[in-house]
């Protein structure tokens, strides 16, 4: 199969920016994927009314980096997970937090299971290890707790640090 | 991605445009071309969804926070494609597709029956009784009446009967002929108790095809 | 003195005679002017003497108490910088002592003290003032070696000389007041519109651009190694947040690995815990992970087996004293396995690169499980003593430091697996394993 030229699938950004790529990279995505699978190859553009072209070609990088992986099962997620981060994928990741976000709602979108696993788990690094005050200053949050309620839960979480 | 609430407004407007659609085409027979409206409207729809209620919440108070009307929409809208997904796809004969699909209506509204029932169809169809069985016995919990669970069930008996028939041929010659029939007989009793609880086998056939069309029309 | 006898005792009576001894010696000196002696600190002689008794081996570690002290700065004899001087060396004690290294411990306490009899009690007293944000009437300089000193310190939490006392279980009625207390929090968030606010406003919160069920994915991400404390200090930065960390689904997953049953299949396992959960828990998976005993997997249990014994002696001043030091190290892993280390080297040596393929004399493999919520059982096998299967049997407790963190010893034999004869293995000198945190290991669930 891989000796015959894949037919090209067009995809278009909520802008209206087209991109062609091959059926196989497209199928990363389960969404495209059982569409393609129940209506078949068309000429038709794909319109992708939640995704903007800069992060599509993101997607689209991923994608094509990833697509000879073998399909991920619900068996596997544990295994693949307790792997660390590759070289490529870390480079990937490499983007700022605006960016990263809207490649996990993108991963989520075109339900590509790899990359939201890949993104969120390189949000939960930057949680990693920090203080309260430190998760709130990366994300850029306010404390919203009262003092008294902030002390009951720190209270009741305190089992969890070591003295 | 925006995600400011007029810009959702739209998008479940094209959705829903989509979806309708997708019914004509569907109510014609054009199985692939109602799909493709399907799809098309899951575009628009499909990554929209914020379920902005917390796991705590749920599990102490059965009464739901207030909910976003638009949000609310986008869900029973995605789930309602879904599941006319999965009513495509058993007409195609896909069953795992076809769970696949239900699963996912059923995630965006728990409270959709139709999607439970073309899960159940979809579960018969693949030979997973004991899964079809707990999504038929919630459908009759909901629906005691209703012609078109009725004759699931009596597929369902269908099905577990040719299950035990293979598995019997299978086991010929593992075990003497005076076993075998004495089990088969016990099995016979046991679905006929079960017929009885829920109405005579005979009688629920034949009225299944004045009371069908419950479940098998689209959403709209 | 006898051998048997607990390290802390010995160490404190050997304390207390060492001040009265010096404070003699003070008073007698201090007309002279001259506090401190000079003489050369003769590194402590180390006198090996191995016993290898099945697996078993112990050091002696001769300590001289002849050793004559400095005074690093002799030209100095002002009294401030003497008593300075005594502080810095007996944090350097402190800190040896919290290390398990008695030897080095005894050496600079010996040093202090003799500078300055009264370091113990200035020692406290700037603990105190730092611990209470006071600010130190001293000089900068001690100061800022003092705090220093005092975040070095936590990093050796591993050894607990002594016994460390077990927490007892709540009362009920404490129970039901806390889980109110919570419950009724987590009602009061209930109607909030719970936006997350901007620190610098100026600045976007990207984060809020999530829905809460991919904010609950990227949390399962963080726990997918067991890493619990991260989630906790996430549900401390804000009430959205404090709401999405007690997401049943994470706790359920924790649960599910934390207490697996790895003779079964997964699908039964996971049966049996919730029918745990209900039973015990009222369906508070939290509740359940927090409380119910577990095998912790994300660090090390180590017990810490030291004592002294006394030499035959002239007088009180020149007790030759042999310390005998070693440790013991015990590492879990989920599928049902583990590491056991006996040796005289120190967590600070060992810890880092303990594991499966850990290469030393009396390093064990062997399987673990836990019973009856408390009772855990070893079986290991030394690859040098092919012979034998060792048998370890604990009970898991809590101390007032954090949960499921000791095992003290219920049994230790050997069984001859040619034979099935039975060796009991004396606990004479064993002390409790107490758990140490190393971030370093990952859990693989």
């Amino acid at each position: 199969m891989s000796t015959i030229e894949q037919k090209k699938v067009k995809l278009t950004s909520s802008e209206g920016t087209e991109f062609q790529v091959e059926r196989s990279v497209a199928e990363r995505s389960v969404l495209l994927k059982n569409m393609l699978e129940d209506v078949g190859e068309n000429d038709m553009a794909i319109p992708l009314p939640n995704v903007t072209g800069p992060i599509l070609t993101k997607v689209i990088d991923y994608c094509t980096h990833h697509r000879n992986d073998p399909i991920q099962n619900h068996d596997d997620d544990l295994k693949k997970t307790s792997e660390d981060i590759d070289d490529w994928d870390a480079e990937f990741c490499k983007v700022d937090q605006g960016t990263l976000f809207e490649l996990i709602l993108a991963a989520n979108y075109l339900d590509i299971k790899p990359l939201l696993d890949l993104t969120c788990k390189t949000v939960a690094n930057m949680i990693k290890n920090k203080s309260p005050e430190e998760i709130r200053a990366t994300f850029n949050i306010t404390n919203d707790f009262t003092p008294e309620e902030e002390e009951q839960v720190r209270k009741e979480n305190e089992w969890c640090e070591e003295r | 991605m925006q995600s400011s609430n007029t810009n959702n407004e739209e998008k479940l407007a094209a959705g829903k445009q989509e979806k309708d659609l997708g019914n004509e085409y569907f109510k014609k027979g054009e199985v692939t071309e109602a799909l493709r409206h399907y799809h098309q409207a899951l575009l628009h729809l499909h990554g929209l969804q914020n379920n902005k209620t917390f796991a705590v919440f749920r599990k102490e108070q059965e009464e739901e926070p207030k909910k976003d009307p638009i949000q609310e929409e986008i869900m029973k809208t995605t789930s309602v494609i879904y599941s006319n997904i999965a009513a495509c796809l058993i007409k195609n004969q896909k069953w795992s597709r076809a769970i696949d699909s239900a699963n996912k209506a059923l995630k965006n509204d728990p409270d959709n029956t139709k999607a439970l029932f073309r899960r159940a169809q979809a579960y018969i169809n693949e030979g997973n009784t004991t899964r079809a069985r707990e999504d038929l016995e919630k459908l009759s919990a909901k629906n005691p009446e209703d012609a078109a669970v009725k004759r699931e069930w009596h597929n369902l008996r269908l099905k577990d009967k040719e299950q035990d028939e293979k598995q019997r041929r299978d086991l010929k010659g593992m075990f003497e002929r005076k076993w075998k029939s004495e089990e088969k007989e016990e099995g016979e009793k046991k679905s006929e108790n079960k017929d009885e609880k829920l109405t005579s086998t005979a009688a629920g056939s034949s009225k299944t095809s004045a009371m069908e069309p419950r479940f098998i029309e689209l959403d709209e | 003195m006898k051998a048997e006898s607990s390290g802390t005792s010995e160490l404190e009576n050997f304390r207390e005679q060492w001040k009265a001894e010096i404070s003699r010696q003070h008073k007698k000196d201090s007309h002279s002017k001259s506090p401190a002696t000079s003489a050369n600190i003769s590194n402590a002689s180390v006198d090996v003497k191995k016993s290898l008794e099945l697996s078993e081996e112990s050091i002696e570690i001769e300590v001289p108490s002849t050793f004559e002290l400095t005074n690093t700065n002799s030209d100095s004899t002002d009294p401030e910088t003497i008593s300075h001087k005594a502080l810095e060396i007996y944090v350097k004690a402190v800190t040896k002592e919290r290390e398990g290294n008695l030897s080095e411990a005894l050496k600079y306490y010996r040093q202090a003290l003799k500078l300055d009899p009264t370091t113990e009690h200035s020692y406290r007293k700037q603990l105190y003032n730092v611990v209470n944000g006071k600010t130190i009437d001293q000089d900068s300089e001690s100061f800022n070696f003092f705090t220093k000193h005092l975040e070095e310190v936590p990093q050796f939490p591993y050894i607990f000389i002594g016994e460390d006392y077990e927490k007892g279980n709540k009362s009920l009625e404490q129970q039901i007041k806390d889980d109110n207390s919570i419950f009724n929090l987590i009602n009061s968030f209930r109607d909030l519109q719970l936006d997350l606010l901007p620190l610098k406003p100026n600045k976007e919160v990207y984060i809020a651009k999530l829905p809460n069920e991919l904010i609950v994915c990227i949390l399962h991400q963080l726990i997918i190694r067991g890493d619990v404390t991260s989630l906790e200090r996430f549900a401390l930065t804000c009430k959205k947040f404090f709401l999405l960390s007690r997401e049943i689904s994470l706790w359920r997953y924790l649960c599910e690995k934390a207490y697996r049953d790895n003779s079964l299949p997964l699908a039964v396992s996971n049966v049996l815990i919730e029918e745990y959960v209900k039973l015990y828990y009222h369906s508070d998976w939290k509740r359940m992970y927090i409380e119910r005993p577990r095998i912790r997997l994300d660090g090390v249990f180590i017990s810490t087996c030291n004592y002294l014994r006394p030499g035959s002696a002239e007088n009180t001043w020149n007790q030759p004293i042999h310390l005998v030091t070693y440790y013991r190290y015990i590492r879990f892993y989920s599928d049902g396995t583990c590491v056991a280390l006996l040796t005289t080297n120190e967590p600070i040596n060992v810890v880092k690169n303990f594991g499966c393929d850990y290469k030393s004399k009396s390093f064990m493999n062997g399987k673990w499980e836990l019973s009856d919520n408390h009772i855990l059982m070893i079986q290991a096998k030394d690859p040098d003593l092919r012979k034998f299967t060792f048998h370890l049997i604990f009970d898991l407790k809590s101390t007032h430091r954090g949960r499921h963190n000791k095992l003290t010893w219920i049994e230790y034999y050997s069984i001859n697996n040619f034979t099935d004869e039975r060796t009991d293995i004396s606990l004479k000198n064993e002390k409790s394993y107490f758990f140490s945190k190393v971030k370093s290991y990952i859990v693989v669930w």
